[in-house]
């Protein structure tokens, strides 16, 4: 008798602890389900907590969004979820012809980070910004640009910097990324010597976005390079031809002066 | 970009389809998209042979381009019209490497630096 009361025991004490995981899960459950609903994204960047410019929720066209404090919204045309910079905001002299040229940016972070990109990497380069450099990101700030650009600030700042400062480090920095002169990948294919490809004459900080655009002019069709890309042209060149190219792309891509 | 017959089309429309292709080629090169800009490259070169082969070299047609407000339509056109249009051409491609417009100003100065090293010979 008393062992099969142990076993009642037993199974409640089972039951309880079942039922126990159970409630937790379905917790769970609940919260993604409140996440999902209020279109919480955990990759997007926040304002840390206790900041005064702190973000704040707000509802557009229908879903529930996270703002910068004091964001404007630019209802664009009939689609709220969408800011667009325009003439003034930016720079006081921007009456330069193709603003109306840039895409509107999304309140909500784009899923694919080619469509952020492709974005956010048009910025330094409208025409009305007036190349403010070092301050384009609190200018961002103060005109209520979509929070999602934030993680892009370090890149943009770079971008603008003057080009000493852009090859002065060595080091990795925020919006930045160590560029090889001579392309290292094709180099060490053709039996380059590692010590020699990445070597301290073969780097240079530069920042990110211009490490893309060189890296893309190496990489596309080119009518100079006889209709084929710079990087296969260069295929069978010598150190000297390689490294020639890399510091001229340096310099006509506004790195080096 | 599919199944483009440029014999079918005429210099004005050719050079329409030139413009819509540096608008997209622009686009791939903000997405690192090199393989879409390459296809783009390719279709474009039967567009160029199409109109140098038409009677007076065509390529002319391109010409209208240069006003264009993308820097990567007007680069494309300033290359492929310099041995038509040497000096206008090039003043086309000194401009873009000015504006600082990147990614164009920079293919611009290399091809201005080839030129005058005699690497680029147009053709």
């Amino acid at each position: 008798m008393e062992a099969q009361i142990r076993n009642y025991e037993i199974s409640l004490s089972r039951l309880s602890y079942h039922a126990a995981a159970l409630h937790v899960l379905l917790a769970g459950r609940r919260i993604q389900w409140l996440l999902r609903k209020a279109n919480f994204h955990p990759d997007e960047p926040r304002v840390p907590a206790g900041n005064p410019d702190g973000g704040q929720w707000t509802t557009i066209g229908g879903g529930s969004y996270r703002l910068p404090s004091g964001a404007r919204v630019t209802r664009v045309g009939d689609r709220p979820h969408l800011f667009r910079l325009r003439p003034g905001m930016l720079d006081e002299d921007d009456d330069l012809p193709g603003f109306e040229d840039f895409p509107d940016i999304p309140i909500v972070r784009p899923r694919h980070a080619t469509d952020r990109h492709s974005i956010v990497r048009r910025i330094p380069m409208a025409p009305f910004v007036g190349r403010p450099a070092g301050t384009l990101p609190r200018k961002l700030e103060e005109i209520g640009a979509p929070a999602w650009l934030r993680e892009y600030y370090p890149h943009i700042d770079a971008y603008t910097q003057g080009p000493e400062l852009q090859a002065g480090a060595r080091s990795s920095r925020p919006g930045y990324d160590i560029h090889h002169i001579v392309e290292k990948t094709p180099a060490l294919e053709e039996g380059f010597p590692k010590s020699l490809v990445n070597g301290p004459d073969n780097l240079v900080s530069i920042p990110r976005f211009k490490h893309w655009e060189i890296t893309g002019w190496y990489q596309t069709k080119n009518p100079k390079f006889e209709s084929i890309s710079p990087r296969m042209f260069l295929t069978k060149g010598d150190w000297q031809a390689r490294r020639m190219i890399g510091m001229k792309a340096l310099k006509y891509y506004g790195v080096l002066q | 970009m599919k199944g483009l017959n440029p014999a079918s089309l005429t210099d004005a429309e050719l050079a329409e389809r030139f413009a819509q292709n540096g608008i997209a080629q622009s686009e791939a090169l903000l997405r690192n998209s090199s393989k879409r800009f390459n296809r783009i490259f390719d279709e474009n070169s039967k567009i160029i042979d199409e109109l140098k082969g038409r009677p007076g070299d065509a390529r002319s047609a391109l010409i209208s381009l240069y006003g264009h407000r993308n820097y990567q339509v007007r680069l494309n056109a300033a290359q492929a019209t310099l041995s038509i249009a040497p000096d206008q051409a090039r003043r086309q491609i000194e401009e873009i490497a000015s504006s600082k417009h990147f990614p164009q100003a920079g293919d611009a100065g290399m091809c201005l630096w080839m030129l005058d090293e005699g690497m680029f010979k147009p053709r």
